[in-house]
This record gives structure tokens, C-alpha cells and sequence, in this order.
């Protein structure tokens, strides 16, 4: 079979694509397979867990009877966005919270040593480091008072007592890193079918190209 | 290539008492203003008509982004999953404490295997 050469040209490159389709699918493939794995063994722990704090606290002391719905707000959310690929686009989900550094912040603010009466003998010095400290301090209160105002929801391990079992602790940690394994399976899982449907256009495109060569 | 979409969506959840109280103890819990809660817990009394309409109503509130489903209750709901093709809300199945995972019983995967067939390109 031979094809005129503008159609053999758009015929090769629609066979190039295709094979980078196929390539890029394997990839994604490769990829959702040691996510889901990372995902089920952390789940597994997770599970495990609950099932320990249970135990230790009693049957009925993690069940549905503890969720408080009416402080039930969402502290986990997710962006969506589409990122385009192979002239098809494809829906990305990102996990914007539990925000773990800022908790780790608060703590740390709350374990660090406060500000100190320390004495120096130059007037100058002390001068620019109030002057520093004030500022600080401003910016501080600010950082504060967004933080709180962002901060509305309450903890949900707080359902189930003040004291709770480290492993129940642990468990939820297990969980919060599910959450991010799930989104990120779940983009994987929306770019394959994303590239599913490019592959399937180029397909079409290819045999129409072959038909018309054949025509001719 | 990326573009900004919509910021601040929910996670939805399908499953057994520990996966839903699991992924609440993660943040993912909220009402919204009717009072209808992102999770079902699912349990042996729970017909498959529920499970249907829960589904439903997930996917058709705009502020769900993912619903996730324990992979022995998707299996009870196959038929209205296999129909679900839009890419928002996704599904994800997962497993739970007393069944393990099956890729060969996962919609996504299903239909990704059909991707090289002859009977796709149809």
C-alpha cells in the first residue's frame, strides 16, 4: 500500500502518538499499582488500629453513637483542577488539609522558650531589638488571628474523649495519609481514561487515514 | 498544561462503621446546610436500594469531589458504577477490614483493559 506523502507524513506522526499513548498509559499503570499498594497497607494499619483502640477502650467506645454531627466540619478538602494532555483534559484532585505543619507550628510556638529579660549594657542595641520585637510581635498577632479564624473545626478524635488511646491517635494518622494516597489514585485513575479517549481518537484517525489511502 | 478549577471540595464515603469512622477521625465528616452528611455507614441491614440512592445523591451534590466506596458494597451497587463514566465525582474503590481488594472486580481497571481491544474502537 502506497500513500501520497502529506498522508503518510500525518500518518506516521499519528503513529508516533499513539505510541506515546501507550507508553504514558503503561506509566500511569505502574503508578496506580504502587499507590493502591501504599494505600491498602496503610489502610490495613489503620484498621488494625482502630480495632487495638477499641479494645482498650471498649466495644461500643468507637462506633457511630460518638460522631458529634454538629461539630462536623470538614477539615480535609480537595482542589480540583484539569491538566491537558494529548488534546484531551484530564480532572487532578488535591488534598488542601489536614494541614499537619501548621498544628506542628502551634506546637512548637507553644513548647518554644519565651522572650527573655537578657540586660545589655549598650543603650543602642537594646533599642533596635524592641523596635525588632514589636514588629515581631505585630506580625505574630496577624499570623494568629488568621490562623483562628481559619481554624473552626474541631478535632475529630475529640468524639471519642480527652484521653484516648495512642492507638487510636495512630490510627487517625493512618487515615489523613489514606486521604492523600486517595487523591492521588484518583487523578491516576481519571488520566487513564483520559488518555483511554485520546487513544481511542487517534485510532479513529488512523484507520480513516488508511481507508483513504486505500480509496485512492 | 494545568488550569484553576474549583477549591474546597468535600470527600464523600461508602463503607462498613470502621471505614467510615476511620476516614471522619481523618477530617473528611461535614453536613451541608439540609443536614445530609458526606458518609453512609453501611451495615447488614442496609438494603441495596439505600446504598443506590446514596450513591445517587452523592454524585449529583456539586461539592463532592471523590466518593469513596468499600469494594464489597461497590459490588452490590455494579450496574449504577459501571453507568457512572464523568470524570467528577471519581470513584475509588477500597477495601475493607473484612474484604481485600480485587482489581478484577474494579470498574476503572475494567475499563482500562478494554482500552487495546478490537471491540473498543468500535
Amino acid at each position: 500500500m502506497t500513500m501520497p506523502e502529506n498522508v503518510a507524513s500525518e500518518y506516521h506522526e499519528v503513529c508516533g502518538e499513539l505510541d506515546n499513548i501507550t507508553l504514558k498509559v503503561f506509566d500511569v499503570l505502574s503508578q496506580l499499582n504502587e499507590t493502591r499498594q501504599s494505600l491498602e497497607s496503610t489502610l490495613k494499619d489503620g484498621y488494625f488500629l482502630m480495632s487495638k483502640a477499641r479494645y482498650s477502650m471498649g466495644n461500643k467506645s468507637v462506633s457511630t453513637v460518638q460522631y458529634n454531627e454538629k461539630e462536623m466540619v470538614a477539615s480535609a478538602l480537595v482542589d480540583v483542577y484539569t491538566e491537558s494532555m494529548f488534546d484531551t483534559d484530564a480532572f487532578k484532585f488535591e488534598l488542601t488539609g489536614p494541614n499537619d505543619t501548621t498544628t506542628a507550628e502551634i506546637d512548637k510556638e507553644k513548647t518554644a522558650v519565651r522572650k527573655r529579660n537578657i540586660k545589655s549594657t549598650v543603650d543602642d542595641v537594646t533599642r533596635g531589638i524592641e523596635e525588632l520585637n514589636v514588629k515581631k510581635d505585630e506580625s505574630d498577632l496577624k499570623s494568629k488571628e488568621s490562623k483562628s479564624n481559619d481554624d473552626n473545626t474541631v478535632d475529630p478524635i475529640k468524639w471519642f474523649g480527652v484521653l484516648v488511646p495512642q492507638a487510636l491517635k495512630q490510627s487517625q494518622a493512618c487515615f489523613k495519609k489514606v486521604l492523600t494516597s486517595s487523591c492521588e489514585i484518583s487523578s491516576l485513575q481519571n488520566e487513564l481514561m483520559a488518555l483511554k479517549h485520546a487513544y481511542k481518537d487517534k485510532m479513529k484517525q488512523k484507520m480513516s487515514l488508511q481507508a483513504n489511502s486505500a480509496e485512492t | 498544561m494545568t488550569h484553576s478549577a474549583k477549591s474546597g471540595k468535600l470527600l464523600a464515603v461508602i463503607g462498613d462503621e470502621d471505614t467510615c469512622t476511620g476516614f471522619l477521625l481523618g477530617g473528611i465528616g461535614e453536613l451541608n446546610k439540609h443536614r445530609h452528611p458526606n458518609f453512609m455507614v453501611v451495615d447488614k441491614s442496609t438494603s441495596v436500594s439505600e446504598i443506590e440512592d446514596c450513591f445517587n445523591a452523592f454524585k449529583s451534590r456539586d461539592e463532592i469531589a471523590i466518593i469513596l466506596i468499600n469494594q464489597n458494597v461497590a459490588e452490590e451497587i455494579r450496574h449504577v458504577l459501571d453507568a457512572h463514566t464523568d470524570p467528577t465525582p471519581a470513584v475509588l474503590e477500597i477495601p475493607s477490614k473484612d474484604h481485600p481488594y480485587d482489581a478484577n472486580k474494579d470498574s476503572i481497571l475494567r475499563r482500562a483493559k478494554g482500552m487495546f481491544s478490537a471491540e473498543d474502537l468500535r
